[in-house]
């Protein structure tokens, strides 16, 4: 057993026993208070299993790992350090059950006061989430299935360094990169390719790395503003950086009526540099999303379109802009207490690239649909069927899975 | 005349001894159980979410019963009861029912909230409901039962549900007071969310009140 998987089971019973008894009922079903009242710790522990060995094709996630076989365990203490002041972290850690990938990293720390006592107003700094989308479903009891939105967790052909995915092997692309390759039409999948490896590059939308900077969040039920000046960028979000510059990111959201939340969002920033010359390459990214509910009814979506930059060898600057768009739909239907049914189409359609008739990654369909079965409140457990397709580029074109995950939260 | 005054004296202290325990049906009369549950350490809510740090609020009303009532399902008031959803909170936060009550959860703020529990005494989902509505569920099995909120994980409530009446929910101060209780000793509970429960001893005598406290650390 990995030392991390063993710690997560150590601090789940250790948990169970802080927790206080009456209130428990063996597992702690609410955050657990210290420092009367000041300081507050809430956390998860998931574990997900799925068929057909593990998969870098479709369900690569963080440093390479497969999200639907995976295990994770997450706490985020706060403290009230005064009214108006609080101190808040959260601190994760991952990895394959049989592999040894696992990693630790406080994925927030921040500080944060409220300038007008009474005023729904926040002012954070440290490591931050960016403030985008419908960001909040990063984690297993916010996620309805076992796998993730395509737009949160696909990993483009687009590399951290900047390089495009979409030169074609052998050198007949635009930007002949052989260490990444990228993905094309059916027509450039006939191609004989002569790498079967693909490193996973950036998502449209990362919300499991948080960047380091400021976050303004104001607004009460019926309106929300937030907005984050950060160092890194929507999709390579950056604790350090030396990248020039810094991202601009916000949020708008509103409830026109009750059951129905509409948002809108924006980003811009830099999400790496030309090697050699320094110069930035620049991420834009926009998003829509909306939520409705009603009953034992719950739909929600949300649309983001992305463009960054890239250059070719040798270019001191970025010469063109890859477009990507994609597209998540869910929706859940609570059959009886403690049990729901869910399901998810999500769709990446990808831009075309200078200089060829390809697309600079191949468009990706995804469906996934399963239940969730809440044993009791702190403890739930799902299982999906997912089905990919890719048409054309390395590596597999449909995959077919059935996965399950347990998670424990509180 | 004394052989006439002497039976009727004694006839008449007895019906004054008698008269200070006036029997009902039968029965001695009763006294009733009253008392304190003092809570040294009280549990703090967790924060709300939109305003993670404001003042924590602490929760210090307890449940006080009995282990062995004199009589169960006997006498037994089911009527209604009411936990309304306000500030996105419960309220009351606890809640002591007898058996066949019919608590309504009105929503009272403007976002929905979803109310369920996953409790053995009573599994429920009233689905998400907006401001003004209000849903029933009606309590027939005895045990304590957690109420949350889907959509606002902090949320969340108990409703003791009794299949006796030999129980009280403590006031603010919290005091609390168990009447009509047949003379006797009793074995008596008192329960607070926050930590282990606490079991005395008390003796309830005929038309006297009982004390007795608790101290929960």
């Amino acid at each position: 057993m990995p030392p991390l998987l063993a710690l997560a089971a150590a601090l789940l019973c250790g948990f169970a026993g802080l927790a206080r008894p009456a209130a428990a009922q063996g597992l702690p079903q609410a955050p657990i208070t210290w420092l009367g009242g000041r300081g507050f710790l809430s956390g998860s522990v998931s574990a997900a299993a799925a068929s057909g060995g593990t998969d870098t094709s479709f369900n690569s996630g963080d440093y390479g790992q497969d999200t639907m076989r995976l295990v994770e365990l997450t706490l985020a203490p706060s403290i009230a350090l005064h009214d108006a002041a609080f101190f808040s972290a959260d601190l994760r850690a991952a990895g394959s059950v049989n592999r040894s990938d696992w990693y630790f990293r406080p994925a927030r720390l921040v500080v944060g006061v409220r300038p007008f006592p009474g005023r729904p107003l926040t002012v954070s700094a440290g490591l931050l989430q960016t403030p985008f989308g419908q960001s909040g479903r990063g984690y297993g009891r916010e996620n309805l299935l076992v796998g993730l939105p395509l737009i949160y967790q696909y990993r483009t052909a687009l590399q951290a360094d900047g390089s495009r995915g979409a030169g074609v092997p052998g050198g007949e692309g635009p930007y002949p990169y052989p260490e990444y390759h990228g993905y094309g039409p059916p027509a450039a999948a006939a191609q004989s390719y002569s790498y079967s490896y693909v490193a996973p590059g950036l998502p449209l939308v990362d919300t499991r790395g948080w960047n380091a900077g400021v976050r303004l969040d104001a607004g009460g039920d019926r309106a929300q503003v937030a907005a984050a000046l950060v160092r890194g960028s929507l999709s390579n979000p950056l604790s350090r950086d030396d990248r020039p510059g810094w991202q601009l990111a916000g949020r708008a959201a509103g409830q026109p009526i009750v059951g129905l939340v509409v948002g809108v969002s924006g980003a811009r920033g830099r999400y790496a540099r030309v090697p050699g010359s320094g110069a930035s390459l620049a991420e834009t990214a926009l998003g829509a999303d909306a939520e409705i509910s009603r009953g034992y009814w719950l739909v929600r979506g949300e649309v983001v379109h992305s463009r960054r930059e890239v250059a070719p060898p040798g270019a001191p600057s970025p010469t063109e802009t890859l477009g990507v768009t994609g597209l998540d739909v869910e929706g859940r239907y609570r059959i009886a207490p403690g049990f729901y049914l869910a399901g998810r189409v999500g769709r990446l359609w990808f831009g075309g690239a200078r200089g060829t008739a390809l697309s600079w990654d191949a468009d990706v369909t995804r469906f996934e649909g399963g239940l969730g079965w809440s044993l009791s409140r702190p403890l739930l457990v799902k299982a999906s069927y997912q089905y990919n397709r890719r048409p054309g580029g390395i590596g597999r074109e449909q995959l077919h899975r059935v996965a399950m995950q347990a998670l424990v939260w509180f | 005349m004394r052989a006439i005054l002497l039976p009727a004296a004694i006839v008449l202290a007895a019906l004054a001894a008698t008269s200070a325990l006036p029997a009902v049906d039968g029965q001695a009369v009763p006294g009733w159980l009253q008392g304190e549950v003092a809570i040294r350490s009280p549990l703090v809510a967790p924060p709300v979410e939109g305003q993670p740090h404001a003042r924590p609020r602490e929760h210090r009303r307890a449940v006080v019963f009995f282990e062995a009532p004199p009589h169960r399902n006997d006498g037994l008031v089911s009527g209604r009861a009411e936990m309304r959803q306000r500030d996105a909170t419960f309220d009351p936060h606890l809640m002591a029912i007898t058996a066949g009550t019919t608590v309504a959860f009105p929503n009272d703020d403007r976002t929905y909230h979803n109310v369920f529990s996953l409790s053995k005494p009573r599994r429920f989902d009233l689905g998400r409901y907006a401001a003004g509505r209000s849903k029933d569920v009606r309590f027939e099995r005895p045990g304590l039962v957690r109420v949350f909120c889907d959509i606002h994980a902090h949320m969340n409530a108990f409703i003791h549900v009794f299949d006796h009446r030999f129980y009280a929910a403590t006031n603010e101060r919290g005091r609390y007071r168990i009447d009509r209780v047949p003379p006797g000793t009793y074995r008596v509970t008192a329960w607070y969310e926050g930590v282990d429960q606490q079991t005395r001893e008390v003796v309830v005598h005929a038309g006297a009140a009982a004390e007795l406290d608790f101290v929960l650390h």
